[in-house]
């Protein structure tokens, strides 16, 4: 089933101006593109493809050496666009990412624009590594660049239509880390678990083909600009409107959206948890607002018009999960808590 | 067998003269004429032969009733048959009863009774029947060791065959009964199990009979009902994309697996597709895969 022409993109040739059928030709290439250096991780880069046509931002997290930074790297890569990237420190200050300060040729003290305006406002991908180093304050201005698309700084409003914010952040070790506020969290439209791929073969190669280990080399040899950054929004905005979410869809997400703000009243049964009191918030609706948002783009790559209850359920963990906010007591059990509360979830609410 | 007793001899002769011949002779049988108890019947019979022109005069024969305080006529006969020399012999058999209560053992006689003879001018009378017999009592009066072991027992009580096994085999068969009753419907899913776990399609395919043919609603309402059916099937929320999970976890539902994608097929257009799109699948089709998985679903 293919999608209709939405406005403003017509079945043209030109690469500025493409239909939606030859997006999803584009947004194909792109996957199998990224995919040539990220082996077995499909889910991933099919996630991370959702996002990028879903105009949201993503956090990847997951355990030291499985890929995560090529991943992210591979991608803006194959995306094209300017790509800036800066690593979180616990010494991180805010400013250290709007400027570089240093002594000049002349032993003049001198301030260039740092990361985030080296490539003004074209700026396409930006990627920040160990996001939970940096500081609270180093959060407040990446959640105003990840929500308005803009900084203010050298005495004027920078604006970035096309910025797209990839962070990880490793889940191993907790000292001198600081966790991500909740509003920073509620920011990234999705975030990612990352494992190792399970495949024999797949691990076979990563670690005895030679071709994985230069990682440089691995990511300098994809293609570039697969899908030009520039026309993602307009692309976006043409898959919202034009793929078709049933009035019975709506109710089954609202559903979803009420068994997991009440779990108890929907069913759901958590072993070792206290029902009434085991969600402290979350399920936000701009959370369920991007949930529907996500599900759109994963019909449409998978070529029909509808939502289907199957797009919901493909993004619905890396979207909903991290916005679900646990008691305290609980937050220690959250890798067994949340997933299972999903799954509960689904198991739940009927579909149709 | 009676035992021949000569009782009276020759008659009597009375009168001598040309009237002596006129019966030849007057003999009483009877039976054995001892061991008569109180109660018994003595048959006896007297054979008298007389000469021609002589005939037995039948109004002189006793007539049937009490003889004496203890004994009873009951009934007397008399056949004639000739006899030599033109003469006549008269069989006359009589019925007694004895009620004489012997107190010890003695001699009774049957008294004889007078009967006459006549040529319508001559007439001649001669006693017959008379017999002796010995009577015996019931019992001795004097008690004798042992005695009590012939005393009256109490009647032996009627043996009444047991019907308690019978009783307990028929029990055993209803509740058979009963359990195969219950084990059927268990099978069939009717009622009482209609709503049980396991059987999910049987009760679907019930109310989907009555629902697919109530127009767009009611098919609507039966693609749902067959929804919640699958679901309870599964255990969880069956989606389209968990068909094939779903059959190798209930492979009894394979055969169908076609069926199965066009029924979500026709699902999703229905409720997830563009306003005003209707089910593509026919009641007749829903109704029959919702009967063919209730079947598979007891055969599983």
């Amino acid at each position: 089933m293919s999608v209709s022409t939405a406005a403003g993109l017509r079945p043209e040739t030109a690469s500025t101006d493409l239909s939606l059928d030859a997006w999803r030709d584009r947004a194909h290439a792109f996957e199998a593109e990224v995919g040539r250096a990220v082996v077995g991780q499909p889910g991933v880069v099919r996630l991370l493809t959702v996002a990028l046509f879903a105009r949201g931002h993503v956090l990847l997290e997951g355990d030291v050496g499985v890929g995560k930074t090529t991943i992210l790297r591979a991608v803006a890569r194959v995306l094209g666009g300017p790509f800036e990237r800066i690593e979180g420190t616990v010494d991180l200050m805010p400013t250290d990412m709007l400027y570089t300060a240093f002594v000049d040729d002349d032993g003049k003290p001198r301030v260039e624009p740092g990361p985030v305006l080296h490539h003004g406002e074209d700026l396409a991908v930006f990627f920040f590594n160990e996001i939970n180093r940096a500081r609270p304050q180093v959060h407040s201005l990446l959640l105003r660049l990840m929500a308005e698309r803009s900084v203010t700084a050298f005495g004027k409003e920078w604006s970035f239509p096309h910025l797209q914010v990839f962070a990880d952040r490793n889940r191993v070790e907790k000292e001198e880390t600081f966790e991500l506020p909740a509003a920073a969290r509620d920011r990234f439209l999705m975030e990612i678990a990352v494992e190792a791929p399970s495949e024999t073969e797949v691990r076979r190669d990563l670690v005895f083909n030679p071709r994985f280990h230069d990682v440089d080399r691995l990511i300098g040899g994809l293609a570039e600009g697969v899908v030009d950054h520039r026309r993602l929004g307009d692309v976006g905005r043409a898959i919202q409107s034009a793929v078709h979410a049933s009035p019975t869809l709506e109710t089954y997400v609202l559903g979803l959206w009420d068994a997991l703000r009440a779990p108890k009243a929907a069913g759901v049964d958590i072993a070792g948890a206290d029902m009434d009191r085991l969600l402290q918030g979350g399920a936000s609706p701009r959370g369920v607002s991007a949930l529907v948002r996500a599900a759109r783009v994963t019909a449409w790559l998978a070529g029909r018009d509808m939502v289907l209850p199957e797009d919901v359920r493909a993004v619905f963990s890396p979207v909903m999960a991290h916005r679900i906010f646990l008691d305290p007591i609980y937050e220690i059990r959250r890798d067994r808590i949340v997933p299972d509360l999903c799954r509960q979830v689904f198991e739940r609410v009927p579909a149709p | 067998m009676r035992r021949l007793l000569l009782a009276a001899a020759i008659a009597l002769f009375a009168p001598a003269g040309a009237g002596l011949a006129q019966v030849r002779s007057v003999e009483t049988y009877g039976p054995r004429p001892f061991g008569v108890l109180l109660g018994d019947v003595l048959k006896l019979q007297s054979v008298v032969v007389v000469d021609a022109p002589f005939k037995l005069d039948r109004s002189t024969l006793p007539q049937p009733g009490a003889v004496t305080y203890s004994l009873e006529l009951h009934k007397i006969d008399v056949t004639e048959e000739p006899a030599p020399d033109n003469g006549t012999r008269y069989r006359i058999e009589t019925e007694y009863q004895t009620f004489f209560s012997a107190l010890e053992t003695g001699e009774q006689t049957v008294p004889a009774y007078t009967i006459a003879v006549s040529d319508g001018t001559r007439r001649e009378e001669v006693q017959a029947g008379k017999w002796t017999y010995v009577t015996s009592p019931l019992r001795p009066i004097q008690g004798q060791a042992g005695e009590s072991n012939l005393r009256l027992r109490p009647d032996v009580r009627p043996a009444i065959p047991s019907t308690r096994a019978a009783r307990i085999q028929l029990g055993a068969a209803l509740a058979l009964v009963a359990l195969l009753f219950c084990a059927l419907a268990w099978q069939r899913s009717w009622w009482p199990f209609h709503r049980r776990a396991s059987r999910p399609f049987g009760a679907a395919a019930r109310e989907i009979g009555r629902l697919a043919g109530r127009g767009e609603e009611g098919r609507r309402a039966a693609l749902l009902r067959l929804h919640r059916a699958f679901d309870v099937a599964w255990g969880k929320r069956l989606l389209g994309d968990d068909i094939g999970a779903f059959l190798r976890d209930r492979p009894a539902f394979a055969r169908h697996g076609e069926a199965i994608r066009s029924f979500f097929e026709a699902s999703r257009a229905a409720f997830f597709g563009p306003a005003g799109a209707t089910a593509s699948i026919a009641p007749d089709a829903l109704t029959r895969l919702a009967r063919d998985l209730a079947s598979a679903e007891r055969a599983s």
